[in-house]
Protein backbone atom coordinates (compact mmCIF):
# COMPACT_ATOMS: atom_id res chain seq x y z
CA UNK A 1 0.00 0.00 0.00
CA UNK A 2 1.46 3.17 -1.00
CA UNK A 3 2.37 5.68 1.48
CA UNK A 4 -0.41 8.19 0.38
CA UNK A 5 -3.28 5.84 0.31
CA UNK A 6 -1.87 4.90 4.00
CA UNK A 7 -2.82 8.47 4.83
CA UNK A 8 -6.14 8.50 3.29
CA UNK A 9 -8.49 9.39 6.33
CA UNK A 10 -5.54 9.32 8.41
CA UNK A 11 -6.07 12.25 11.38
CA UNK A 12 -3.75 14.60 10.74
CA UNK A 13 -2.15 14.21 14.53
CA UNK A 14 -3.23 11.77 16.99
CA UNK A 15 -3.13 14.15 19.92
CA UNK A 16 -5.83 15.63 18.22
CA UNK A 17 -8.54 13.45 18.39
CA UNK A 18 -10.38 10.57 20.44
CA UNK A 19 -10.06 7.64 18.12
CA UNK A 20 -14.17 7.11 18.43
CA UNK A 21 -15.75 8.22 16.85
CA UNK A 22 -13.15 7.72 13.79
CA UNK A 23 -12.40 11.05 12.20
CA UNK A 24 -13.84 11.40 8.65
CA UNK A 25 -14.32 14.53 6.54
CA UNK A 26 -17.63 15.72 7.25
CA UNK A 27 -18.61 13.47 10.29
CA UNK A 28 -18.72 14.47 13.97
CA UNK A 29 -15.51 14.26 15.74
CA UNK A 30 -14.58 14.63 19.03
CA UNK A 31 -11.43 16.91 20.22
CA UNK A 32 -9.02 15.43 22.83
CA UNK A 33 -7.91 18.02 25.11
CA UNK A 34 -5.87 17.47 28.68
CA UNK A 35 -6.85 18.25 31.92
CA UNK A 36 -4.36 18.69 35.04
CA UNK A 37 -6.14 17.20 37.83
CA UNK A 38 -3.88 18.97 40.42
CA UNK A 39 -3.99 22.82 38.65
CA UNK A 40 -7.15 22.51 36.32
CA UNK A 41 -5.10 23.43 33.32
CA UNK A 42 -6.54 22.51 30.01
CA UNK A 43 -4.28 21.69 26.70
CA UNK A 44 -4.70 21.57 23.09
CA UNK A 45 -3.68 19.17 21.82
CA UNK A 46 -3.48 17.00 24.96
CA UNK A 47 0.03 16.84 26.67
CA UNK A 48 0.61 14.44 28.71
CA UNK A 49 2.14 16.59 31.70
CA UNK A 50 0.62 19.37 32.60
CA UNK A 51 2.59 22.84 31.32
CA UNK A 52 2.16 24.75 34.34
CA UNK A 53 2.53 22.45 37.30
CA UNK A 54 4.17 19.17 35.23
CA UNK A 55 1.67 16.32 36.84
CA UNK A 56 0.68 13.47 34.74
CA UNK A 57 -2.66 14.90 32.73
CA UNK A 58 -6.02 13.17 31.99
CA UNK A 59 -7.43 13.30 28.54
CA UNK A 60 -11.00 14.58 27.89
CA UNK A 61 -13.43 15.07 24.55
CA UNK A 62 -13.89 18.39 23.96
CA UNK A 63 -18.19 18.55 23.98
CA UNK A 64 -19.63 20.94 21.27
CA UNK A 65 -21.26 23.08 20.66
CA UNK A 66 -19.12 25.69 21.06
CA UNK A 67 -19.29 30.14 20.41
CA UNK A 68 -17.32 31.84 17.76
CA UNK A 69 -15.39 34.72 19.61
CA UNK A 70 -13.50 35.88 16.03
CA UNK A 71 -13.25 35.13 12.80
CA UNK A 72 -11.69 36.22 9.67
CA UNK A 73 -11.11 34.48 6.09
CA UNK A 74 -7.38 33.68 4.85
CA UNK A 75 -7.03 34.65 1.19
CA UNK A 76 -2.72 33.67 0.73
CA UNK A 77 -2.23 30.08 2.17
CA UNK A 78 1.27 29.47 3.19
CA UNK A 79 3.14 26.82 0.80
CA UNK A 80 2.64 23.79 3.36
CA UNK A 81 -1.31 24.30 3.26
CA UNK A 82 -2.97 21.39 2.44
CA UNK A 83 -6.43 23.48 1.69
CA UNK A 84 -6.49 26.14 -0.96
CA UNK A 85 -7.43 29.78 0.20
CA UNK A 86 -9.59 31.52 0.02
CA UNK A 87 -11.01 29.41 3.51
CA UNK A 88 -11.98 30.70 6.86
CA UNK A 89 -10.30 30.64 10.01
CA UNK A 90 -12.39 31.04 13.89
CA UNK A 91 -11.01 30.67 17.52
CA UNK A 92 -14.41 28.74 19.36
CA UNK A 93 -15.09 28.82 22.92
CA UNK A 94 -16.01 25.55 24.37
CA UNK A 95 -18.04 24.40 27.83
CA UNK A 96 -15.39 23.39 29.31
CA UNK A 97 -13.54 26.70 29.24
CA UNK A 98 -10.92 26.55 26.39
CA UNK A 99 -10.94 28.07 23.20
CA UNK A 100 -9.86 26.16 19.71
CA UNK A 101 -8.03 28.09 16.92
CA UNK A 102 -9.35 26.02 13.31
CA UNK A 103 -11.28 25.73 9.77
CA UNK A 104 -14.26 27.20 9.79
CA UNK A 105 -16.90 27.25 6.94
CA UNK A 106 -17.58 29.90 4.55
CA UNK A 107 -20.46 31.18 6.56
CA UNK A 108 -19.05 31.07 10.08
CA UNK A 109 -18.81 34.17 12.07
CA UNK A 110 -18.49 35.91 15.83
CA UNK A 111 -21.55 34.27 18.06
CA UNK A 112 -22.39 31.80 16.01
CA UNK A 113 -22.94 28.07 17.37
CA UNK A 114 -20.75 25.93 16.21
CA UNK A 115 -19.72 21.88 16.08
CA UNK A 116 -16.57 20.32 15.22
CA UNK A 117 -16.47 18.55 12.47
CA UNK A 118 -13.72 16.37 10.42
CA UNK A 119 -12.66 18.20 7.35
CA UNK A 120 -10.44 16.13 4.64
CA UNK A 121 -7.40 17.78 3.61
CA UNK A 122 -5.78 17.50 -0.30
CA UNK A 123 -3.34 15.06 0.76
CA UNK A 124 -6.20 12.64 2.34
CA UNK A 125 -5.40 13.41 5.93
CA UNK A 126 -8.19 14.58 8.40
CA UNK A 127 -8.35 17.57 10.07
CA UNK A 128 -10.99 19.51 12.07
CA UNK A 129 -13.48 22.71 11.10
CA UNK A 130 -16.18 24.10 12.67
CA UNK A 131 -19.62 24.25 11.07
CA UNK A 132 -22.66 26.29 12.20
CA UNK A 133 -24.73 24.42 14.80
CA UNK A 134 -27.99 25.56 12.64
CA UNK A 135 -26.73 24.03 9.30
CA UNK B 1 19.41 48.57 36.36
CA UNK B 2 21.18 51.72 38.03
CA UNK B 3 24.92 51.26 36.11
CA UNK B 4 24.33 50.78 31.98
CA UNK B 5 24.31 53.32 29.72
CA UNK B 6 23.88 53.35 25.90
CA UNK B 7 26.70 55.14 24.68
CA UNK B 8 26.66 54.93 20.61
CA UNK B 9 23.41 53.03 18.41
CA UNK B 10 23.94 52.55 14.41
CA UNK B 11 21.62 51.65 11.95
CA UNK B 12 21.28 50.10 8.11
CA UNK B 13 18.02 51.57 6.32
CA UNK B 14 15.40 49.08 6.69
CA UNK B 15 14.56 48.04 3.43
CA UNK B 16 15.01 45.61 0.50
CA UNK B 17 18.64 45.09 -0.01
CA UNK B 18 19.04 42.30 -2.27
CA UNK B 19 22.46 43.47 -3.60
CA UNK B 20 24.02 43.26 0.40
CA UNK B 21 24.51 39.84 2.72
CA UNK B 22 23.71 40.60 6.41
CA UNK B 23 27.15 40.45 6.93
CA UNK B 24 27.20 43.88 4.88
CA UNK B 25 24.14 45.01 6.77
CA UNK B 26 25.00 43.52 10.35
CA UNK B 27 29.03 45.37 10.11
CA UNK B 28 27.34 48.59 8.88
CA UNK B 29 24.92 49.16 11.84
CA UNK B 30 27.95 47.88 14.00
CA UNK B 31 30.27 50.21 12.80
CA UNK B 32 28.03 53.05 13.24
CA UNK B 33 27.51 51.97 16.27
CA UNK B 34 31.46 51.71 18.00
CA UNK B 35 32.03 55.27 15.63
CA UNK B 36 29.19 56.72 17.94
CA UNK B 37 30.26 55.63 21.27
CA UNK B 38 33.98 56.49 20.45
CA UNK B 39 35.02 52.93 20.60
CA UNK B 40 36.24 49.82 18.94
CA UNK B 41 35.87 46.31 18.90
CA UNK B 42 38.60 45.24 20.43
CA UNK B 43 36.78 47.51 23.52
CA UNK B 44 33.96 44.97 23.28
CA UNK B 45 33.87 42.54 25.81
CA UNK B 46 30.87 40.40 24.48
CA UNK B 47 29.20 40.86 21.37
CA UNK B 48 25.39 39.59 20.88
CA UNK B 49 23.88 39.18 17.27
CA UNK B 50 19.90 38.92 17.28
CA UNK B 51 18.89 37.09 13.88
CA UNK B 52 16.33 34.56 13.12
CA UNK B 53 17.03 33.74 9.68
CA UNK B 54 20.92 33.49 8.96
CA UNK B 55 21.59 30.08 10.04
CA UNK B 56 24.74 28.69 12.22
CA UNK B 57 27.62 31.12 12.76
CA UNK B 58 26.26 34.41 11.99
CA UNK B 59 27.91 35.96 14.80
CA UNK B 60 30.70 34.98 14.68
CA UNK B 61 30.69 36.07 10.18
CA UNK B 62 29.60 39.56 11.38
CA UNK B 63 32.51 39.90 13.84
CA UNK B 64 35.33 38.85 11.06
CA UNK B 65 34.22 42.18 9.43
CA UNK B 66 34.41 43.95 12.70
CA UNK B 67 38.09 42.79 13.41
CA UNK B 68 37.59 39.92 15.06
CA UNK B 69 39.56 40.71 18.50
CA UNK B 70 38.48 36.86 20.07
CA UNK B 71 35.67 38.20 22.75
CA UNK B 72 32.50 36.02 22.97
CA UNK B 73 30.23 36.06 20.19
CA UNK B 74 26.90 34.98 20.82
CA UNK B 75 23.92 34.40 18.40
CA UNK B 76 20.67 35.34 19.75
CA UNK B 77 17.31 33.83 18.41
CA UNK B 78 13.94 34.87 19.74
CA UNK B 79 11.80 35.38 16.81
CA UNK B 80 10.89 39.35 16.65
CA UNK B 81 11.84 39.78 20.10
CA UNK B 82 15.48 38.74 19.59
CA UNK B 83 16.82 42.35 19.56
CA UNK B 84 14.83 42.47 23.38
CA UNK B 85 16.74 39.35 24.06
CA UNK B 86 20.12 40.35 23.32
CA UNK B 87 19.75 43.98 25.27
CA UNK B 88 18.74 42.08 27.63
CA UNK B 89 21.83 39.80 28.00
CA UNK B 90 23.78 42.43 27.82
CA UNK B 91 22.54 44.96 29.74
CA UNK B 92 22.51 42.23 32.46
CA UNK B 93 26.03 41.18 32.07
CA UNK B 94 27.06 44.96 32.54
CA UNK B 95 24.88 45.27 35.46
CA UNK B 96 26.58 42.24 37.19
CA UNK B 97 29.70 43.38 36.86
CA UNK B 98 30.54 40.70 34.37
CA UNK B 99 31.23 42.89 31.61
CA UNK B 100 31.50 47.03 30.83
CA UNK B 101 31.34 47.27 27.32
CA UNK B 102 28.47 45.26 25.05
CA UNK B 103 28.12 44.84 21.15
CA UNK B 104 24.34 44.43 20.63
CA UNK B 105 23.58 44.10 16.53
CA UNK B 106 19.93 42.97 15.26
CA UNK B 107 19.67 41.98 11.89
CA UNK B 108 17.61 40.36 9.18
CA UNK B 109 17.81 39.46 5.63
CA UNK B 110 13.73 38.62 5.60
CA UNK B 111 12.57 36.02 3.12
CA UNK B 112 10.02 37.54 0.73
CA UNK B 113 6.53 35.82 1.46
CA UNK B 114 5.02 34.47 4.43
CA UNK B 115 7.01 34.10 7.50
CA UNK B 116 6.79 31.10 9.61
CA UNK B 117 6.49 31.16 13.42
CA UNK B 118 6.98 28.28 15.44
CA UNK B 119 3.83 26.71 14.05
CA UNK B 120 3.52 22.78 14.57
CA UNK B 121 3.38 20.42 11.08
CA UNK B 122 -0.40 19.55 11.48
CA UNK B 123 -1.01 23.35 12.04
CA UNK B 124 1.37 24.44 8.79
CA UNK B 125 -0.90 21.33 6.86
CA UNK B 126 -4.22 22.14 8.36
CA UNK B 127 -3.86 25.94 6.97
CA UNK B 128 -3.35 27.55 10.46
CA UNK B 129 0.18 28.07 9.52
CA UNK B 130 -0.57 31.76 8.35
CA UNK B 131 0.59 34.80 10.99
CA UNK B 132 -1.37 37.52 9.42
CA UNK B 133 -4.54 35.19 10.35
CA UNK B 134 -3.89 35.62 13.74
CA UNK B 135 -3.10 39.44 13.38
CA UNK B 136 -6.32 39.09 11.80
CA UNK B 137 -8.26 37.38 14.51
CA UNK B 138 -7.21 39.59 16.94
CA UNK B 139 -8.32 42.74 14.87
CA UNK B 140 -11.92 41.37 14.60
CA UNK B 141 -11.63 40.70 18.56
CA UNK B 142 -10.88 44.07 19.04
CA UNK B 143 -13.72 45.14 16.43
CA UNK B 144 -16.04 43.28 18.22
CA UNK B 145 -15.15 44.45 21.78
CA UNK B 146 -14.65 47.70 21.86
CA UNK B 147 -15.17 50.56 20.15
CA UNK B 148 -12.67 50.46 17.50
CA UNK B 149 -13.45 50.86 14.03
CA UNK B 150 -12.57 50.16 10.71
CA UNK B 151 -11.23 53.58 10.50
CA UNK B 152 -9.44 53.47 13.55
CA UNK B 153 -7.32 50.62 12.43
CA UNK B 154 -6.79 52.69 8.69
CA UNK B 155 -5.91 56.10 11.15
CA UNK B 156 -3.44 53.85 12.67
CA UNK B 157 -1.55 53.21 9.51
CA UNK B 158 -2.11 56.97 8.33
CA UNK B 159 -0.57 57.86 11.48
CA UNK B 160 3.03 56.12 11.17
CA UNK B 161 3.26 56.84 7.30
CA UNK B 162 2.70 60.15 8.50
CA UNK B 163 5.59 60.06 10.84
CA UNK B 164 7.95 57.93 8.69
CA UNK B 165 8.11 60.83 5.76
CA UNK B 166 10.98 62.51 8.11
CA UNK B 167 13.01 59.27 8.95
CA UNK B 168 15.59 58.10 6.10
CA UNK B 169 15.62 54.81 7.69
CA UNK B 170 12.25 53.75 6.98
CA UNK B 171 10.79 51.54 4.15
CA UNK B 172 8.66 53.15 2.75
CA UNK B 173 8.53 57.15 3.61
CA UNK B 174 5.10 58.57 1.44
CA UNK B 175 2.22 59.84 3.11
CA UNK B 176 -1.03 57.61 3.01
CA UNK B 177 -4.96 58.76 3.21
CA UNK B 178 -7.50 56.74 5.35
CA UNK B 179 -9.23 56.18 1.93
CA UNK B 180 -6.02 54.75 0.45
CA UNK B 181 -5.69 52.29 3.55
CA UNK B 182 -9.46 51.08 2.90
CA UNK B 183 -8.89 50.79 -0.39
CA UNK B 184 -5.82 48.41 -0.44
CA UNK B 185 -5.89 44.65 -0.97
CA UNK B 186 -7.89 43.46 2.01
CA UNK B 187 -5.05 40.18 3.23
CA UNK B 188 -7.53 39.05 6.46
CA UNK B 189 -10.01 40.49 7.07
CA UNK B 190 -10.30 43.67 8.40
CA UNK B 191 -6.63 43.88 7.64
CA UNK B 192 -5.91 45.24 4.50
CA UNK B 193 -2.84 45.17 3.13
CA UNK B 194 -1.67 49.08 3.93
CA UNK B 195 -2.62 47.91 7.83
CA UNK B 196 0.18 45.12 7.73
CA UNK B 197 3.89 45.57 8.31
CA UNK B 198 6.15 44.43 5.64
CA UNK B 199 8.81 41.89 6.58
CA UNK B 200 12.25 43.34 4.82
CA UNK B 201 16.00 43.74 5.54
CA UNK B 202 17.85 46.16 7.63
CA UNK B 203 20.30 46.01 11.07
CA UNK B 204 20.38 48.32 14.17
CA UNK B 205 23.20 48.01 17.01
CA UNK B 206 23.77 49.90 20.12
CA UNK B 207 26.74 50.02 22.35
CA UNK B 208 26.14 48.96 25.97
CA UNK B 209 28.15 50.13 28.62
CA UNK B 210 28.91 50.78 32.20
CA UNK B 211 28.71 54.46 33.98
CA UNK B 212 32.45 53.45 34.32
CA UNK B 213 33.87 52.78 30.94
CA UNK B 214 31.51 55.37 29.58
CA UNK B 215 33.34 57.87 31.79
CA UNK B 216 37.01 56.95 30.83
CA UNK B 217 35.79 57.31 27.23
CA UNK B 218 34.52 60.43 27.67
CA UNK B 219 31.01 59.35 26.12
CA UNK B 220 29.14 62.38 24.88
CA UNK B 221 25.24 62.11 26.00
CA UNK B 222 24.85 58.52 27.60
CA UNK B 223 21.41 57.13 27.53
CA UNK B 224 20.53 55.56 31.10
CA UNK B 225 19.29 52.31 30.51
CA UNK B 226 16.40 52.07 33.57
CA UNK B 227 14.91 49.17 32.68
CA UNK B 228 15.48 46.21 30.18
CA UNK B 229 12.67 43.21 30.66
CA UNK B 230 12.49 39.98 28.83
CA UNK B 231 9.49 37.54 29.58
CA UNK B 232 8.63 33.86 27.92
CA UNK B 233 5.37 32.31 27.58
CA UNK B 234 3.95 30.61 30.03
CA UNK B 235 0.52 28.38 29.23
CA UNK B 236 -2.16 30.76 29.57
CA UNK B 237 -0.37 33.26 27.39
CA UNK B 238 -2.62 34.24 23.79
CA UNK B 239 -0.34 34.41 20.95
CA UNK B 240 1.08 33.09 18.15
CA UNK B 241 1.00 30.26 17.19
CA UNK B 242 -0.64 28.69 19.81
CA UNK B 243 -3.61 26.51 19.10
CA UNK B 244 -5.71 27.03 22.13
CA UNK B 245 -6.02 29.95 25.27
CA UNK B 246 -8.36 30.06 27.49
CA UNK B 247 -11.88 31.00 26.90
CA UNK B 248 -11.54 33.44 30.09
CA UNK B 249 -8.90 35.02 31.86
CA UNK B 250 -5.94 34.54 29.33
CA UNK B 251 -3.31 36.46 29.73
CA UNK B 252 -0.08 38.81 27.42
CA UNK B 253 3.57 38.58 27.69
CA UNK B 254 3.49 41.60 25.85
CA UNK B 255 1.52 43.37 29.11
CA UNK B 256 3.54 41.05 31.51
CA UNK B 257 7.13 42.23 29.91
CA UNK B 258 5.90 46.36 29.69
CA UNK B 259 4.93 45.74 34.06
CA UNK B 260 8.21 44.29 34.44
CA UNK B 261 10.11 47.10 33.21
CA UNK B 262 8.07 49.51 34.78
CA UNK B 263 8.73 47.78 37.78
CA UNK B 264 12.24 47.77 37.45
CA UNK B 265 12.37 51.43 36.54
CA UNK B 266 10.54 52.56 38.77
CA UNK B 267 8.50 54.83 36.95
CA UNK B 268 4.60 54.87 35.58
CA UNK B 269 3.43 55.26 31.88
CA UNK B 270 2.14 58.55 32.58
CA UNK B 271 6.42 59.44 32.84
CA UNK B 272 6.85 58.22 29.42
CA UNK B 273 7.57 61.14 26.47
CA UNK B 274 7.12 58.73 23.49
CA UNK B 275 7.17 54.80 22.87
CA UNK B 276 8.10 52.70 20.12
CA UNK B 277 5.75 49.94 20.07
CA UNK B 278 5.48 47.06 17.69
CA UNK B 279 3.03 48.05 15.37
CA UNK B 280 3.05 44.61 13.00
CA UNK B 281 -0.22 45.65 11.83
CA UNK B 282 -2.53 48.20 13.13
CA UNK B 283 -4.45 46.29 15.50
CA UNK B 284 -1.03 45.56 17.37
CA UNK B 285 -0.67 49.45 17.84
CA UNK B 286 -4.23 49.31 19.25
CA UNK B 287 -3.34 46.44 21.61
CA UNK B 288 -0.15 47.46 22.51
CA UNK B 289 -1.47 50.48 24.00
CA UNK B 290 -3.48 48.34 26.20
CA UNK B 291 -0.53 46.30 27.21
CA UNK B 292 1.93 49.13 27.62
CA UNK B 293 -0.79 50.44 29.92
CA UNK B 294 -0.94 53.95 27.96
CA UNK B 295 -4.82 53.39 28.04
CA UNK B 296 -7.30 51.49 30.18
CA UNK B 297 -8.63 48.79 28.73
CA UNK B 298 -11.07 49.17 25.90
CA UNK B 299 -9.90 53.00 25.58
CA UNK B 300 -7.39 51.70 22.69
CA UNK B 301 -9.22 53.93 19.93
CA UNK B 302 -10.31 56.80 21.87
CA UNK B 303 -6.24 57.53 22.75
CA UNK B 304 -5.87 57.18 19.33
CA UNK B 305 -8.78 59.57 18.45
CA UNK B 306 -7.44 62.19 21.14
CA UNK B 307 -4.36 62.93 18.84
CA UNK B 308 -2.33 61.60 21.77
CA UNK B 309 -0.03 59.01 20.41
CA UNK B 310 0.64 61.68 16.99
CA UNK B 311 4.32 63.37 17.05
CA UNK B 312 2.44 66.38 18.17
CA UNK B 313 0.30 64.53 20.65
CA UNK B 314 1.18 64.34 24.50
CA UNK B 315 2.49 60.75 24.04
CA UNK B 316 3.81 60.19 20.44
CA UNK B 317 3.70 56.57 19.71
CA UNK B 318 6.37 55.24 16.82
CA UNK B 319 7.37 58.70 15.59
CA UNK B 320 10.11 56.82 13.65
CA UNK B 321 7.07 55.76 11.53
CA UNK B 322 6.85 52.50 13.32
CA UNK B 323 6.98 48.86 11.34
CA UNK B 324 4.36 49.74 9.45
CA UNK B 325 6.19 52.26 7.72
CA UNK B 326 9.81 51.55 8.26
CA UNK B 327 9.04 47.76 7.21
CA UNK B 328 10.30 44.78 10.27
CA UNK B 329 13.84 43.06 9.76
CA UNK B 330 12.20 40.73 12.17
CA UNK B 331 16.02 40.05 14.15
CA UNK B 332 16.67 44.11 14.12
CA UNK B 333 13.09 45.87 14.73
CA UNK B 334 13.89 46.37 18.70
CA UNK B 335 17.29 47.43 18.22
CA UNK B 336 15.83 49.64 15.39
CA UNK B 337 13.86 50.90 17.67
CA UNK B 338 16.29 51.44 20.24
CA UNK B 339 17.88 53.25 17.72
CA UNK B 340 15.03 55.96 17.47
CA UNK B 341 14.61 56.21 21.26
CA UNK B 342 17.98 56.91 21.98
CA UNK B 343 18.35 59.35 18.92
CA UNK B 344 15.44 61.42 19.87
CA UNK B 345 16.42 61.51 24.30
CA UNK B 346 19.51 63.38 22.48
CA UNK B 347 17.81 65.08 20.98
CA UNK B 348 19.34 64.35 17.27
CA UNK B 349 15.88 63.45 15.74
CA UNK B 350 16.16 66.42 13.43
CA UNK B 351 12.73 67.36 12.10
CA UNK B 352 11.09 64.67 13.63
CA UNK B 353 12.10 65.62 17.11
CA UNK B 354 10.01 65.04 19.85
CA UNK B 355 10.29 68.34 22.20
CA UNK B 356 11.58 67.53 25.83
CA UNK B 357 11.35 64.00 25.30
CA UNK B 358 13.88 62.41 28.70
CA UNK B 359 12.10 59.05 28.99
CA UNK B 360 11.26 56.48 26.60
CA UNK B 361 9.94 53.00 25.50
CA UNK B 362 10.48 50.53 22.66
CA UNK B 363 8.45 47.68 23.21
CA UNK B 364 8.83 43.73 21.18
CA UNK B 365 7.31 40.55 20.93
CA UNK B 366 8.50 37.57 19.49
CA UNK B 367 6.34 34.69 17.78
CA UNK B 368 5.96 31.71 20.42
CA UNK B 369 7.92 32.85 23.50
CA UNK B 370 9.23 35.89 24.08
CA UNK B 371 8.40 39.96 24.86
CA UNK B 372 10.83 42.76 26.20
CA UNK B 373 10.62 45.96 27.14
CA UNK B 374 13.22 48.81 27.15
CA UNK B 375 13.13 52.19 29.51
CA UNK B 376 15.71 54.81 28.55
CA UNK B 377 16.21 58.19 30.01
CA UNK B 378 18.78 61.01 28.94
Amino acid sequence: MSADALRTSTPIDDRLFFPQPQPRAGGPVHLRISACPTCELLAFPAEPRCAQCGCPTEDRPLTDPAVVVTATTVLYASAESEIDAPYRIAVADFPAGISIYGLAGDDVDRDDLVNVVGRGLSNGEITFEFLRADR
Amino acid sequence: MKNVVISGVGIHAFGRHDDLTYRDLGSHAAREALDDAGASFADVDFTFVANVGAGTAKGANIAQLLGASGSPVISVEAACGSSGAALQLGATLIESGAASCVLCIGVEKTPRGLVSAGFEDWQMRSGLGVIPAYFGLDAAELLATTDATVADLADVSVKNHDHAVHNPNAMYRRRVTREQVLDSKMVCDPLRLLMLCSPTDGAAAAVLMSRERAQALGVDKPINVLAVSLVSKIPTDSFVPMAARPSTGWTSFAARAAQQAYEEAGIGPGDLDLVECQDTDSASELLAYRALSLCAPGDEAGLLRSGATTFAGRLPVNVSGGLLSKGEPLGASGLGQVHEVVSQLRGEAGVRQVLGARVGMSHVFGAGHTASAVILSS
